[in-house]
């Protein structure tokens, strides 16, 4: 074994022993659990409680909330990796764990002593299932234009808008639930039975199609104020900047996870498939789409890591970090996904084939969690923000 | 470097205008936009081995340069 100099960058290449066991047993559990029955779970437009108690016993809901909360206590790159896993079996499972967390970190970060005491074992075990409502009719990549006002009324607020397409908000009992009071933007742990909280299902969407989306209406919802996170006005620059955050790195490590199998489906394919009495991968025009799609993949990889690796060091520098991970994994499970459509022919197309779906999955990546779009301003913000600290000593 | 550079040394990822820097409302202006407010909260927390929490989500304690050596030194005697 090599030994580090003191001063050496902290980032790798590789996962540790550890961390590979911990992918094993996420794979074997997706293998047996999940990936069979995806095709079923987007036929019902949904994911059967079975599986959720299943995830919620391994501990695969919120699994970085520290053991001494209720949690499983996994650094930030297990994590990644078991959202990798979950992706690529169900890429809809996966989105219950993105969002549940969300909800969680919210908590973990910003809640009340007392908020943590009621909700972050619960959360930590599943035992409560978290929906982040944040997207509102008027308001989408814009979060600072959302409606939905919160006006205090005693020891409570009454909340009053429109949210929608909250991921598992069919089944949520806890909404994390965005409105703008007196002192600004304000965040509120809402219960799905509160007063004046109607829930319908939205429309399907193209993928992420066992999302079990929910549209709220809240008419003068009553809302404890204990259950306000963090402090008002600070709901959106700290509370769901942060669920956002930890969001994004999720979705980074679920695209992650959809590119690796689409190239798995690709290679295997490619290698069986015989036209003109050679395997197709033995043509060259495929094998451009085989180098292309490893290529990406191994980048995708290694943004991850290098994500994972700085947030687990808590380096300020990992929110950037997270943001190119996200844009960049989101960007290549389409291309990859989209090499294995085309390589598979009419197969890649059929809904007997799990390839149209983590082709279909892989597309609504490149909008949530912010859109490919609004990542592309970010990332340009903290290019020149890094250009600025680099150009010279600091000033005093 | 002391505790002020470093804070300025980050902020001035943001603009090295001096106006800006010594100002008492860095989030006015819009240079300072409330999504990099995640961002210097994890600075912090960094730079200073200090950890926040929903107490501390007071404006005046990010707002300014002193503001943020205040909420600092309170953390560190906590
Ligand atoms: C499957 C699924 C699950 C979801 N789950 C949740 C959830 O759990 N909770 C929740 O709150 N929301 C959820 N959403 C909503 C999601 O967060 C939004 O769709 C997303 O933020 C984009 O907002 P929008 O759809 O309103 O698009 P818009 O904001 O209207 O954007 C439309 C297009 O314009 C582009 N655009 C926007 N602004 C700019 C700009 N300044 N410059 C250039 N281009 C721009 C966007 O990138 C996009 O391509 C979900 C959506 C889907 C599809």
């Amino acid at each position: 074994m090599t030994t580090q100099p003191p001063d050496a960058p902290a980032t790798r290449l590789d996962l540790t022993p550890v961390e590979a066991a911990h992918q094993a047993s996420f794979l074997d559990f997706v293998e047996a659990e999940i990936a069979p029955y995806a095709g079923q779970f987007e036929a019902s437009a949904s994911v059967p409680p079975e599986l959720v108690r299943g995830l919620a016993e391994q501990g695969y809901l919120a699994s970085f909330v520290p053991e001494k909360a209720g949690g499983a206590g996994h650094p930030m790159i297990v994590h990644g990796l078991l959202q990798a896993a979950l992706a690529g079996g169900s890429a809809s499972v996966q989105s219950l764990s993105t969002v549940h967390g969300m909800v969680a970190v919210a908590v973990l970060r910003w809640g009340s002593g007392e908020l943590k005491e009621r909700f972050l074992a619960p959360l930590a075990r599943g035992a409560l299932l978290g929906a982040f409502a944040l997207t509102e009719p008027g308001a989408g990549s814009d979060a600072q234009a959302i409606e939905t006002t919160a006006v205090a009324d005693g020891d409570s607020f009454l909340l009053t808008g429109q949210k929608r397409w909250v991921s598992f908000g069919q089944i949520a009992d806890l909404f994390l639930v965005f409105a703008r009071g007196d002192d600004g933007p304000t965040a509120f742990l809402v219960p799905w039975d509160a007063e004046g909280l109607t829930i319908t299902r939205s429309p399907l969407t193209l993928g992420l199609r066992a999302g079990m989306l929910a549209d709220l209406d809240l008419q003068g919802c009553r809302v404890a104020r204990e259950n306000l996170v963090g402090r008002a006005g600070f709901g959106l620059s700290h509370v769901a900047a942060s669920a956002l955050d930890l969001g994004r790195y999720s979705v980074a490590w679920a695209s992650l996870g959809i590119a690796e199998v689409a190239f798995a489906a690709t290679v295997k394919h490619a290698s069986e498939r015989r036209q003109r009495g050679v395997a197709l991968a033995s043509h060259q025009l495929v094998q451009r789409r085989l180098t292309d799609a490893s290529t990406l993949l191994d980048a995708a990889r290694l943004l991850c890591l290098r994500a994972g690796v700085r947030r687990e060091a808590r380096e300020p520098g990992a929110i950037a970090d997270t943001l190119t991970a996200k844009y960049f994994a989101s960007r290549a499970a389409r291309q990859i996904a989209d090499h294995a459509v085309q390589l598979h022919g009419a197969e890649g197309l059929s809904d007997e084939h799990p390839v149209q779906r983590y082709f279909r999955d892989a597309r609504v990546m490149e909008i949530i969690e912010g859109s490919s779009e609004v990542l592309e301003i970010l990332i340009a913000e903290h290019a020149l923000a890094e250009h600025r600290a680099a150009r010279g000593p600091e000033i005093t | 470097m002391d505790e002020r550079a470093r804070i300025r040394a980050h902020l001035a990822r943001f603009s090295r205008d001096e106006a800006w820097l010594a100002s008492d409302d860095l989030f006015a202006g819009g240079v300072l936009d409330s999504m990099m407010a995640v961002e210097l909260v994890a600075f912090l927390e960094k730079a200073f081995s200090i950890t926040l929490d929903d107490a501390d989500l007071e404006l005046a304690n990010f707002r300014s340069v002193a503001g943020m050596l205040g909420l600092v030194e309170r953390k560190r005697a906590r």
